[in-house]
Order: structure tokens, then C-alpha cells, then sequence
């Protein structure tokens, strides 16, 4: 995306993709929305300043209690679109052309998960950690150091799932909600 | 390697022969204040013995890098350029140049030798022994009986190394202040915890760690070590009274490595001849026990879980106990790390010291070089030059910048030999202003501001910056014979390199002909003030400036150093761009060389004093 302040100034060069977007969700400014697929952002959900939400190819559907941080970008595949659980952390900027993504996982700094990549739920990526195309990980996965992988046993899903609320609730204090710039 | 481009300082360590100096008196010079004349009397030697160069090159570079036919090239080479400053050119080549060669950051000064010093040439001592993750200094006494570890609570995840944090086994939810145990040690990188270990480790107390797992992971190995530590301990308290300075006691200790004296058999005639009476010192003696049914247990449980279930090696070497499945892996405590001052081998002068205090990162005395001796930096004169990929007989404009970290001017000459030594395939090389000065540091505000925009440093000298293919226009500018730019305390000048066509060696030799590393010699002289009287050189000479009544005295200082400048590697060579010898841009006719060998004894004496 070439334009620096893209966002709202973004939308009045180029039209919105169509955006569904839940009440409670907090999206921040200059965000951008490219597209032409449906957008869907669950109950929430935060999206920092500056992440993009690409839906040329296909839908983006985004979960509930989800965190987009900044510079990370969403690009739906294909035509079946880019779906994110519930609990997803997806952390600086990302390069996202995954297919799914489970719930509760947690995706790292600088993580490139490849086109049509599948994750499962709970699963976590180390910062700088690529899912090559098409790659699929099973649930409780966790990538590490160099490309190395372990299984989750630690039966900490659920006391994550509470931080990420902490997290949410948070962040809801300290980030602008623009929400109504992208749905007049 | 590393990436181009960079400027290595040698350290004169890299002489064969050790340096005498003659200090009169220990007097230490603040680094508020130049060295002065008095601080640089050193007796010189001749740091570039040529027949020691010349031996070093014929027999010892040969077999690393080179075969027979190259071998005669390179003293054809040296034979045909052979004049007297050649002869003390410094080669970055050589291999005994390779162990000086430091970029100036990592390089400190001693006052009392006035000379650089490198990693090499300093002796570390240990201040202080702390933990990286608490902050927590250990005694040293502690670290001789507790091993080098951390005692109280950190440890590291034995998968991935990262620091692990104390959580409850059973989460509950909501806001508990006190969560009930048991207690698992959690990685929160890779979500390693202490359950997955079999038997699983929990603990119930989330304070006071270590103890905790000391009793719960408790190894063959450790028994081992406990049973070896008593035995020679007891052997210790029995040959107490014996480990006096008796001969007696040494011939014991001999015989024990020896094999004499140890118990293991063998050695028929141990007791035979020795007159001690009931004490002889022992090995344990024995042998490491290999248990076969534990073995193919092993075997069998690695079959059965597959190789992820395994360690890789350095997980297993990181544990004394070396386990071969993951879930034997216990948490590691941490290293310790020691904060250490340096000294000055020569003269046992401290360089660098640390803060003692852990917490604080500020250093009692630093004394870098970067405030004493004035430091290099290059970069391209025209942005098309690409440092990996330089173009073969094509004329590389560089700038070379000279900072001076002293509060006195300085002139500065930079000498470099006309063609790059120590290679067959020698560059040209072409200082264009070897001789200039360079401004005192004087406000170091100044100096802030000026580095914060990078945009005020437009040339000064040239009007028009230079373009590739135009040097007509270039050469006509009578200032080019100038300095490129003087600001502040630095002054830039040009720096002209023509390599030529180089194979690429990298694949069938350890060394790369195609690096292209000039060495310079950089000389600086500068009249520092002399706060008090030389016995031994004031009568001498009349004080330079006018000004002074007797009581500030300005004298003459010289020193100098080689360095190395990395400029890039050579590339393949251009389509279109040939040889051209006879009409280079080179002002100076090419039989003249410009490093200004003006005062030749100076190649030979890297710090020296003149009187003027
Ligand atoms: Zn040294
Ligand atoms: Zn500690
Ligand atoms: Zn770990
Ligand atoms: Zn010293």
C-alpha cells in the first residue's frame, strides 16, 4: 500500500471494502481497508493504528477478543478468505496470508505465515518464527528458535485467554476508538 | 566477513620483538588534556624488521594460501617495487598482522605506555560475580563452594533456554494475590513446564527454588560427584600435615599423575622404594559403569517415542546428568557473569574499571582510545560504487575522514604504499591530500549538534560533488589538490583506489585476493602544553609559543599508527572499463608516489618524539 496516511484519506481516494464490523470492537485510526471482499471484525476485537486488512482476493473474517498490532498485514488467500479465531494475538508486523487461524493462538513480532497456511488452535509462534505456504499446524503447537517445534502441554490456555482480556480491556482505555470513520 | 566498509587499527603488539620504553616518571595525564611531548619519550624500535617480514612471507604464507607459481609472482612483485619505504609497508596480510587488526571502538589506551591497547595486550581481573537475571551479587567465597550458578530462583527453560517464571499448577480464576500451590516453573516462550517432565517436578513454595529442586532432582550423577568430593576430601584432610614444602609431599603429588601412587593396579612396584609411611594418595579407581539393561531400556524407549522425544546435543550437554529424552531435562540455574576491569600488561595500570555495584552499568575509569588517538572513517564519494562489487580498473572515489578527540589541533599525514601489498594483484592507491591539518575538539556541545545533522556536511572544498565518468571537470579543480572538507575537529580528504582484475579465489583458497584492504600510516603531530618542567628536555629548546612566560611550556608531539581500511571486494571485471595506465586521473605522475615518504624514519618509529 503506497500512501502514507491511508485510513480515512484512503477512503476517499478508494471505497472501503464492506466492512462488518461489531459494536464493541476498537479499531484505531489510519487503518487500512483494501478490497472488495466483506471485512467481519467480531465482538472485542482491537486493531492497532496502521495494520491492513487486505480482501482483493477473498473475505477477511476476524474472531472475537483478537488483538491486530501495529504495521502487521492481514491478505485473505483466495477466495475462501482469511479466517481468525477468538483470542488471536497477532503482534508487530506480521505478514499474514494464512487460510485459518485457531483460537487462542498466539502469533509473534515479525511472523510470515505463508499463503494458505492452516494453524490450529492454540498454538504459539516465536517472534520471526515463517509458516511456509500451505503449511499446517496442528493445535497446541509451538514454534520456536530455529524453526523447532514442541507440543503444548502446559494447560495455560485458559489463563491466557484471561491476560488477553487484561490486554484488551487495556488497551480499550489507552487506544482512540475511530470505529465510525470506516462505518458511515 | 565483515561488511565494508571498515578501518581496523593495529595495535603494536603485533611486533615480534617487545618495545622498550623509557617512562621517567609515572605521571598520569587527564583525559581532559592532550598528551603532551614529556608523555610520548620512548626509546624506538624498529617495528617492520624487513627480513622478519620477508621470512614470515616466504615461509609461512605460502602454505596457507599459496601455490608454488603465485609464490614466485609475489616476490617478483615485492623485488620490482622494492625501495626502502616499501620495505616497512604493513602488510594486512600477514598473518601475524591478522591478530592486531581491531576496529578503534575495541581498542583502549594506557597513559603510562602512550600506546594502543588491544584485547590482547590487557589483563582482565574480576570485580564482582552477579546473576544477569536478579541482579544479585554473589561472593566469591560463595562461588568457590556453590559452583557458578544462581542460587535463589533463576532458572532457565532446559528446551530453549529462556528464563522461566513460577505459575500455579491449577489455575484459578479470578484475582488471587496469593495463588495456592503446587507450583510449576513455566517458559513462556516455548510453554515448557516442569509437569511435562516424568515424574513431573511441582513445587510448593513459589520462593526459595532451588533448594525446592535440589531435593527433587536428584541425579546417579550427583551421588557420584558427592562420593567423589568426600573421597578427596578425606585424602585432603589425611595428607594435611604432609602438604607441607616437604620434598616428600611433591614426589607424592608427582607420583599420583605418575600413575605411581594411584590404586588402579597396574604399576606393580607403587609402594616399592618410597619411605611414606601410611598415607598414599588414591584415584577412585573406578571405572565408569555402563549398566547394559539400562542401555537397552534407552534403546527401546527411543523406539518406542521416536527421535522428537530425544534431546538434541546441546540440551544434553548443557546437564551434568546428559539426559537422552526430553522429559528427563531438569531446569537449568543460571550462569553467573562477572564484571571485570582491565589492566595494561606492560605496565599494570588499570585501563578499565567497572562500577562494583551490579546495578549501576557506569565504569570508574574508561580510558578508551577513541579519546586519544584521532579515528578514521571512509565512504563513498559517488553513490554508484557498490562496496561488495568494485569494477576493475575503474578509479574509486573515497572519503577518508580524520576526527581529532583533542582539545590541540593536530597535522595529520597520511602515508599509504602506492600499490596495495602483500598480493600479486596490488590496487593503486592514491591519497590526494596526505598531508593536512585537523581542528582541535573543542566543545564537545558543538560537536553534539553537529553530528545530529548529517545534512550540514555538503562539501566545502568542491562546488559541484563529483560524478562517475567526469573527471575532467573533476581533476580541473584546483582545489581537489586540497582538502574535500574541514570542519570542526575532523577534516575529510580524497582517497583514489584502482583496482585491478583479480580471479576470485574464494572457492580454491582460504584467503580472498578479490578483499581489497589498504593499509595507512597515519601520522599526527600536534604542540600540546606542558604544564611543568622537562628536566629533561625543557633546557633544550625554547617554548613554540611566544605567550607563555615559562610557566606553560608548548612542545611538539608525534605518534603514529597503521590501520587498515576494508574498502570492499573486488567484482568481475566491466565490459568497456580497460586499463589505463598511462592517462590515469592521478595528479602526481605515477613514478612519484604521494605518500609523501618525507621523513622516511617515520615509517620506522610508530611513536617518537621530536624536538623542534
Ligand atoms: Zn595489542
Ligand atoms: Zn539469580
Ligand atoms: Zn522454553
Ligand atoms: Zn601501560
Amino acid at each position: 500500500m503506497g500512501p502514507k496516511r491511508s485510513g480515512a484519506s484512503s477512503a476517499s481516494s478508494a471505497p472501503l471494502p464492506p466492512l462488518k464490523i461489531d459494536p464493541t470492537t476498537v479499531l484505531s485510526d489510519a487503518i487500512s481497508f483494501s478490497g472488495t471482499y466483506p471485512i467481519t471484525i467480531g465482538a472485542n476485537t482491537v486493531l492497532h493504528p496502521r495494520c491492513k486488512l487486505n480482501s482483493t482476493e477473498g473475505p477477511i473474517v476476524i474472531g472475537s477478543n483478537c488483538i491486530i498490532s501495529e504495521r502487521t498485514q492481514l491478505i485473505a488467500p483466495d477466495i475462501d478468505g482469511l479466517v481468525l479465531g477468538d483470542y488471536v494475538h497477532v503482534e508487530v508486523n506480521c505478514h499474514i496470508q494464512a487460510a485459518r487461524i485457531g483460537d487462542a493462538t498466539s502469533i509473534e513480532v515479525g511472523t510470515k505465515l505463508g499463503k494458505g497456511s492452516c494453524i490450529g488452535d492454540n498454538c504459539t509462534l516465536s517472534p520471526l518464527s515463517t509458516i511456509l505456504d500451505v503449511g499446517v499446524l496442528p493445535a497446541f503447537t509451538v514454534v520456536y528458535g530455529e524453526n523447532q517445534r514442541r507440543m503444548d502441554t502446559s494447560a495455560t490456555a485458559v489463563a491466557r485467554n484471561e491476560t488477553m482480556l487484561a490486554h484488551i480491556d487495556c488497551l480499550k482505555k489507552l487506544l482512540l476508538n475511530k470505529s465510525e470513520k470506516y462505518t458511515r | 566477513m565483515s561488511s565494508f566498509p571498515y578501518i581496523h587499527i593495529s595495535c603494536p603488539c603485533h611486533e615480534d620483538r617487545p618495545q622498550t620504553f623509557t617512562i621517567d616518571s609515572a605521571r598520569p595525564i587527564s583525559p581532559s588534556k592532550s598528551p603532551s611531548k614529556h608523555d610520548f619519550n620512548f626509546l624506538p624500535t624498529d617495528p617492520h624488521t624487513p627480513t622478519k617480514r620477508r621470512t614470515l612471507l616466504g615461509g609461512f604464507t605460502p602454505s596457507v594460501s599459496f601455490d608454488g607459481g603465485n609464490l614466485g609472482l609475489d616476490l617478483d612483485d615485492d623485488e620490482e617495487l622494492t625501495d626502502e619505504d616499501d620495505e616497512n609497508n604493513f602488510d594486512p596480510r600477514d598473518p601475524r598482522s591478522a591478530f592486531s587488526l581491531f576496529p578503534i571502538e575495541n581498542l583502549l589506551y594506557c597513559e603510562d605506555c602512550h600506546q594502543i591497547r588491544c584485547p590482547r595486550c590487557v589483563q582482565e581481573e574480576i570485580v564482582c560475580w552477579y546473576c544477569p537475571s536478579c541482579l544479585f551479587e554473589v561472593p566469591s567465597s560463595t562461588v568457590k563452594s556453590d559452583g557458578n550458578r544462581c542460587t535463589r530462583n533463576c532458572y532457565l527453560c532446559p528446551v530453549c533456554t529462556a528464563l522461566l517464571a513460577v505459575i500455579p499448577v491449577n489455575h484459578s480464576s479470578g484475582h488471587s494475590d496469593h495463588p495456592t500451590g503446587p507450583f510449576n516453573l513455566f517458559c513462556s516462550h516455548c510453554h515448557w513446564t516442569t509437569s511435562d517432565l516424568i515424574p513431573p517436578i511441582q513445587l510448593e513454595k513459589p520462593t526459595s527454588i532451588s533448594a525446592q529442586l535440589s531435593k527433587l532432582t536428584h541425579s546417579p550423577q550427583d551421588t557420584e560427584f558427592i562420593r567423589l568430593k568426600q573421597h578427596y576430601a578425606q585424602q585432603l584432610g589425611n595428607a594435611q600435615e604432609d602438604f607441607t614444602n616437604s620434598p616428600a609431599a611433591l614426589t607424592r603429588l608427582m607420583g599420583l599423575y605418575t600413575g605411581l601412587g594411584s590404586g588402579s593396579g597396574g604399576h606393580g612396584g607403587s609402594r616399592k622404594g618410597r619411605g611414606v609411611k601410611k598415607l598414599e594418595m588414591k584415584e577412585v579407581d573406578r571405572p565408569r559403569e555402563v549398566n547394559e539393561e539400562q542401555e537397552l531400556e534407552i534403546v527401546e524407549r527411543m523406539a518406542v517415542e521416536g527421535l522428537e522425544a530425544t534431546t538434541t546435543a546441546k540440551q544434553r550437554l548443557t546437564q551434568p546428568h546428559e539426559p537422552r529424552f526430553l522429559s528427563d531435562l531438569t531446569p537449568t540455574a543460571v550462569l553467573l557473569r562477572t564484571k571485570r576491569s582491565k589492566r595494561c600488561r606492560a605496565c599494570r595500570h588499570i585501563l578499565v574499571k567497572p562500577e562494583s555495584k551490579v546495578q549501576t552499568t557506569r565504569f570508574r575509569i574508561r580510558l578508551v582510545a577513541l579519546n586519544y588517538i584521532p579515528s578514521l572513517t571512509i565512504k563513498r564519494l559517488d553513490s554508484t560504487i557498490t562496496w561488495n562489487n568494485l569494477t576493475p580498473h575503474k578509479t574509486h572515489r573515497f572519503l577518508l575522514t580524520v576526527t581529532n578527540p583533542l582539545f590541540d589541533p593536530i597535522s595529520v599525514s597520511l602515508l599509504t604504499p602506492r600499490r596495495t601489498p602483500g598480493t600479486a594483484f596490488a590496487s593503486r592507491v592514491t591519497i590526494l591530500c596526505p598531508e593536512f591539518e585537523v581542528g582541535a575538539n573543542t566543545d564537545v556541545w558543538d560537536d553534539a549538534l553537529m553530528s545530529t545533522k548529517p545534512a550540514a556536511a555538503t562539501p566545502s572544498g568542491v562546488s559541484t560533488p563529483p560524478v562517475a565518468g567526469s573527471f575532467a571537470s573533476f581533476s580541473k579543480d584546483p582545489k581537489m589538490s586540497t582538502v574535500y572538507e574541514q570542519k570542526m575537529n575532523y577534516t575529510s580528504v580524497v582517497i583514489e583506489v584502482v583496482p585491478p582484475e583479480i580471479p576470485d579465489t574464494r572457492e580454491t583458497r582460504i584467503r580472498d585476493e578479490r578483499l581489497l584492504e589498504i593499509p595507512i600510516y597515519v601520522r599526527v603531530e600536534f604542540e600540546a602544553e606542558v604544564d611543568r618542567d622537562d628536566e629533561e628536555g625543557g633546557g633544550g629548546k625554547p617554548s613554540h609559543s611566544g605567550a607563555s612566560g615559562g610557566a606553560v611550556q608548548r612542545e611538539r608531539v608525534e605518534y603514529s599508527y597503521w590501520c587498515v581500511v576494508g574498502v570492499g571486494r573486488v567484482g568481475d571485471p566491466v565490459e568497456g572499463v580497460v586499463a589505463s595506465e598511462p592517462n590515469t586521473p592521478v595528479r602526481t605522475p605515477v613514478g612519484t608516489p604521494v605518500k609523501a615518504p618525507r621523513t622516511p624514519a617515520a615509517m620506522r618509529t610508530p611513536l617518537r618524539q621530536v624536538r623542534s
